[in-house]
């Protein structure tokens, strides 16, 4: 039986000359979990808001969306409430009340429930989402994995039947992501829950789904099983910008059939598991080097960190322990470790805004010290932060722009000059005259990423740069910060991101304990990781241990099937 | 263990009104000991593990403090003492300052465990219960609260980075902070938008709300508010049968209990007061005894 329907669905903005659904039809089965992907824009948000009642955005609607039959503007309000749960992106700004257990009542108490019945169902579903523990806690305590699977829980209380969520792990590490996604998968075969799922991390999501859409421009471009869906994209447009997103083994899979492969022979493998028992069955072992520089840097240090301790309490635990860290000039060095291991610290402690209690910061020779108060914030350091938004103080970018001109004083036309070949650098022209809430996360990171260019950094700091961000953004960030990195500039990011960290940086480190435990540049560094280290290594390292990206094992399986032509000729 | 800590919000609100009450608008000597009494030992029993002597010393402090400045503004009454420069010191003034110094000490002492006890869930509980709508908004400003302080501490630190605040002057920091609020404020209207939908999502809207707390209206309850209910009523009987008025000036004069009722009224006032610590040591006591047989 299908509980949604979606028939020949248009929907335009006001304003908008351009619908962003465009006769969009879907039929959802009960109990199927559907991943929901396109390229930023592509609709999906205003699609899954549609189909709550109370959240549906004003615009010109045609065509229905049926709910187990009855048109979703005949629904009963109550009925939409509870039996369609919405889950979306920030985990802090979906949170109403101060404690765990009232968030949990709270959707009850909006039905009128009396306190038995509430009492009963709070109590099941913070034993089935494990939050007995936390309970009675505050709810500004609460970690971001913890307050989003809390926005989970105090949806589910309310027993829906259809869950929509938003991309909902966007804002958390790794583990915390994992964690979510598999309490979501445990809500899908347990109960039966039917789930809809906006993602664009689909390394994950993509195995345990049981169909993916993905969308292009307002409309359906597959609707398939995931495999079917990981295949057919690479056969009909082997250059779309998604299939950046697919999961390593797909992408891999996608590369060789785009080499000549043939392709419809094999199912598209989805994950490791699947990917590794592919390559093993059609690739022999090739332990060459590669030509990757394998060489240490050897230019001047542009930050060196000797001895430093830091911790923020005097009777508080250590964050920070004799921790020695050398950056040299023009790398790109990413550091890497899991939740809370002190990485944003260490950065509050490179800008000075957390003392460092003991041991000496030196930046490009001097000591911190001996900069004077914003000398070293101008023409030296800069740090693009997690929220791009605290960025931005006026309502078009431009004015922020012309102010930091003005910071480094500079004279009118210099400043025009500067911030063309800024926003030119970046291709954020466009942008220059939006408001910086209403364009989209990529782009305001850019933007951000502007303005602290204007205070030309000799070395710059960036906080997490790849959250919530999709595999184009990704990308396109990682070329930008590269083309910098040739224009003389340091830069140094700490992340979870172990994709992106062996993609684009110079080397690598991890920090672990309060310490920095191991340091190398990126393929030697994964290479020696088992469990810390890029998808495509997991599945490739058998044959080829020196392979950290899709790039790198693709190259390698294509440089075999060559030589095995060339035999059979 | 269920302390007095545990108390249904109401109990513990309609105790702390009655022995607010009793230590204010009564000056009786007997009352204010009493007051006096259940107040400091409440308080050290409540916090024994983190007392400190200046918490001890503090009613005394007060209590001595008034005795000591009343008479230096005050020369009303009849038994002058001495003379300080001229104006005659008066044991009414001293007497009088003595217990408006105990009373205040006690109130004092009063509010600071009623702080302790009426955490933020147990006023949003009450708030919520006779207006929806107010505690609603409690609660929410309670969450936001907190959020906020860790948006602005961001912002802060990302200005600084930014290169403002390099210069000293007090009108640059002015400009700086302002901005900085400009920026707090603009997030939070839009984190407003989000909050708002995520509780229309969850049925706001919808007419018919109930109320769900995880407080539990137990016979100890019942017991607390009856107690403060009996003490209202012979409070007002006291009133009025003048059984506790008392007059400083011009001379000290009190109506001492003299019948067996009036012993066994000043009684009770004394055992209300300490109601809170009885509560605490029996619990404790039974407890410790509970948890001696595991």
């Amino acid at each position: 039986m299908d509980i949604l329907q979606i028939e020949d669905l248009t929907f335009t903005y006001p304003q908008a000359d351009k619908p962003v659904l465009n006769h969009f039809s879907l039929n959802v089965k009960q109990g199927d979990f559907i991943v929901l992907c396109g390229v930023s824009g592509c609709g999906k948000t205003t699609l899954l808001r549609l189909i709550k009642k109370q959240l549906a955005p004003n615009g010109n609607t045609e065509g229905t969306i049926f709910y187990r039959g009855t048109p979703i503007s005949e629904l009963d309000l109550k009925r939409s409430a509870c039996e369609i749960g919405f889950v979306r992106q920030d985990p802090d700004l979906q949170i109403v009340t101060d404690r765990v257990w009232h968030e949990l009542a709270f959707g009850l108490e909006n039905m009128g429930f009396d306190t038995q019945t509430i009492r009963r169902r709070v109590g099941e579903m913070a034993c089935f989402f494990g939050i007995d523990n936390w309970f009675r806690k505050r709810t500004d305590a609460l970690s971001g994995g913890q307050k989003q699977l809390l926005n989970l829980a105090s949806v589910m209380v309310m027993q829906p039947e259809l869950l929509l969520l938003d991309e909902p792990t966007s804002q958390l590490d790794p583990i915390a992501a994992a964690d979510f996604i598999a309490t979501l998968q445990k809500l899908n075969r347990e109960l039966g829950l039917t789930v809809i799922l906006v993602e664009h991390r689909l390394e994950e999501v993509f195995s345990i789904a049981d169909k993916v859409c993905l969308m292009e421009q307002g409309r359906v471009l597959f609707y398939d099983s995931p495999g079917q869906v990981g295949s057919l994209l690479t056969q009909t447009s082997p250059a779309h910008p998604m299939t950046g997103s697919l999961p390593s083994a797909a992408r891999i899979f996608n590369g060789l059939c785009a080499g000549g492969w043939p392709s419809g022979a094999e199912e598209c493998p989805l994950t490791v598991r699947d990917g590794r028992f592919f390559l093993s069955g059609h690739f022999h072992s090739d332990t060459a080097v590669t030509n990757r520089s394998d060489d240490l840097p050897k230019g001047n240090p542009a930050a060196e960190l000797s001895a430093v301790w830091f911790r923020y309490d005097k009777d508080g635990p250590d964050i920070l322990e004799d921790l020695s860290l050398t950056i040299y000039e023009g790398e790109f060095f990413a550091l890497l470790g899991g939740n809370g291991s002190g990485k944003s610290t260490l950065i509050n402690v490179l800008t000075g805004i957390s003392k460092a209690y003991h041991g000496s910061i030196r930046f490009f020779g001097r000591p911190m010290k001996s900069y004077r108060k914003a000398e070293l914030f101008l023409q030296n350091l800069a740090v693009l932060p997690q929220n791009p938004h605290f960025m931005f103080i006026h309502d078009r970018i431009r004015e922020d722009y012309e102010q930091m001109c003005e910071t480094m004083q500079l004279s009118q036309q210099e400043a025009a000059k500067e911030i063309a070949r800024v926003s030119e650098l970046l291709q954020i022209s466009s942008i220059l005259d939006s408001h910086p809430y209403d364009v989209s996360g990529g782009e305001l990171q850019r933007a951000a990423l502007g303005k602290i260019l204007l205070l030309k950094p000799r070395l710059l700091l960036l906080d997490e740069p790849t959250k919530g961000m999709d595999a184009h953004a990704k990308s396109v960030l990682g070329r930008h910060l590269q083309q910098m990195q040739q224009h003389g500039v340091t830069i140094f990011l700490v992340t979870h991101d172990v994709e992106f960290a062996a993609y684009y940086a110079t080397r690598c480190g991890l920090l672990f304990d309060r310490q920095i435990t191991s340091i190398g540049n990126p393929v030697t560094f994964f290479a020696d990781n088992n469990f810390y280290t890029t998808a495509a290594n997991r599945m490739a390292r058998r044959l080829f241990p020196q392979a950290i990206t899709c790039e790198d094992v693709i190259k390698r399986c294509r440089a075999q099937m060559h030589t095995t032509k060339k035999e059979s000729l | 263990m269920y302390t007095f800590s545990h108390l249904h919000p109401l109990s513990l609100l309609i105790y702390y009104v009655v022995i607010l009450f009793l230590t204010m608008f009564h000056m009786h000597p007997l009352l204010l000991l009493a007051s006096a009494c259940g107040s400091i030992s409440f308080f050290c029993v409540r916090n024994y593990r983190h007392l400190h002597r200046r918490d001890l010393l503090f009613p005394l402090f007060v209590a001595v403090l008034l005795a000591v400045t009343n008479p230096l503004f005050s020369h009303r009454g009849e038994t002058v003492l001495f003379y300080l420069n001229n104006n005659p010191v008066t044991f009414e003034a001293i007497w009088y300052g003595f217990a408006a110094g105990v009373m205040l000490a006690s109130v004092v002492l009063w509010c600071r465990t009623l702080q302790q006890e009426m955490t933020s869930d147990k006023i949003t509980h009450l708030f919520g219960r006779c207006l929806p709508k107010a505690g609603m908004l409690l609660t929410t400003a309670l969450r936001f609260i907190p959020h906020l302080k860790r948006q602005h501490s961001q912002i802060h630190n990302t200005m600084k980075t930014l290169g403002m605040y390099s210069e000293d002057t007090w009108f640059s920091k002015v400009r700086c902070s302002l901005q900085e609020f400009s920026i707090l404020v603009t997030d939070a209207l839009e984190g407003s938008v989000e909050i708002a939908d995520s509780m229309n999502a969850r049925g706001y809207q919808l007419k018919k709300h109930s109320h769900f707390s995880m407080f539990r209206f137990r016979a100890i309850d019942c017991f607390v508010l009856l107690c403060s209910i009996i003490t209202m009523i012979l409070m007002m009987i006291g009133s009025h049968a003048d059984l506790f008025s008392v007059y400083y000036y011009p001379k000290w004069t009190m109506t001492r209990p003299s019948a067996i009722s009036d012993w066994l009224c000043v009684g009770w006032m004394f055992l209300f007061s300490m109601l809170p610590t009885l509560i605490q040591i029996k619990e404790t006591i039974k407890w410790t005894y509970y948890k001696s047989k595991i």
